[in-house]
């Protein structure tokens, strides 16, 4: 079996969804991004990173001011946080810095 | 024999009471009735029973700017205004000039949610598939800034945001089908030739 890798775009969805600490929509995900994230593209990501086993997710409640289709709200696993944290060691290790305590 | 009854739903009876709310119905001919029939079932079609009591005024308002509602509607006009004269004639009081407020002020198309086109051919997939997932997400985001925009009035941005939806439905199915790569491998090959 392949080892999972973990891409630029899928690390930025770890980050934003590590820093908000909630579950998030694609559409919050794209918002909060910056530009980094496209409409296009971000379904395809977390489909991917679902099947990694990086996120999980499920179907917002129904609510009486929710309008038609019902979206997915995602969160990391703990395989995505810790996949995020090992790419964040490695980043610093490649840089030559000293990797700090608690990272 | 066993007498079958037609079980009246929600849905049917929101359909007369939308009707009869967007124009006078002893106004409209029987044609125009079953044509506003038609028109408050497309609108009602894709709304659940949740919505369509949350939007109500909203609904009424999409459905009063039907072209042939504001046809049954002006005439029902030219009828009051009609009246109203022979009430002077024949009481010679003086009454009130001013135009009654029209109902709507432009003939407008009935809206309907964007992005339908895609959520049908994706209703047509198994609800595991992941291209059914990717279409029914992108276009519930779509809704959801389309109905805000339109909740603030801004028609442009909602049409906009529904083009800038459809385009990103489309080119996430490309990117989930792969079409860019092998676009991309194309252009190598093609490349590699020269």
């Amino acid at each position: 079996m392949s080892e999972p890798t973990l891409s630029a775009t899928e690390a930025a969805i770890l980050d934003l969804l590590i820093a908000q600490s909630r579950e998030l929509y694609g559409l919050q995900l794209v918002k909060l991004s910056d530009g980094a994230l496209k409409r296009g593209t971000i379904y395809v990501t977390l489909g991917r990173m679902e099947e990694k086993g990086f996120v999980e997710s499920r179907e917002e409640d129904e609510t009486a001011d929710h309008i038609g289709l019902r979206r997915r709200l995602y969160k990391p696993t703990g395989l995505g946080v810790r996949a995020n944290r090992a790419r964040e060691i490695a980043r610093i290790v490649m840089a030559g810095l000293p990797v700090p305590r608690g990272v | 024999m066993t007498l079958k009854t037609k079980r009246i739903t929600w849905r049917d009876a929101a359909l007369e009471r939308l009707v009869s709310q967007c124009a006078p119905q002893e106004e409209a001919t029987e044609d125009e009735e079953r044509e506003l029939f038609f028109g408050a079932r497309n609108v009602l079609m894709n709304l659940n029973r949740v919505e369509v009591e949350r939007d109500w005024d909203n609904i009424v308002a999409t459905m009063r700017r039907h072209p042939l509602a504001i046809r049954i509607n002006d005439r029902a006009e030219a009828g009051y205004r009609e009246a109203e004269n022979e009430i002077k004639r024949l009481t010679n009081e003086e009454v009130d000039h001013t135009r009654p407020k029209r109902l709507v002020e432009r003939p407008v198309s009935v809206a309907k949610p964007p992005g339908q086109l895609f959520a049908r051919l994706a209703s047509l997939l198994s609800a595991k598939n992941p291209v059914r997932r990717i279409i029914e997400q992108t276009t519930a985001d779509m809704r959801t800034e389309h109905f805000d925009a339109l909740e603030s009035s801004n028609i442009k941005g909602a049409r906009w945001i529904a083009i800038r939806g459809n385009l990103a439905t489309f080119w996430a199915v490309l990117t989930y089908l792969g079409f860019w790569a092998i676009v991309g491998r194309v252009i190598k090959m093609w490349k590699s030739g020269e």
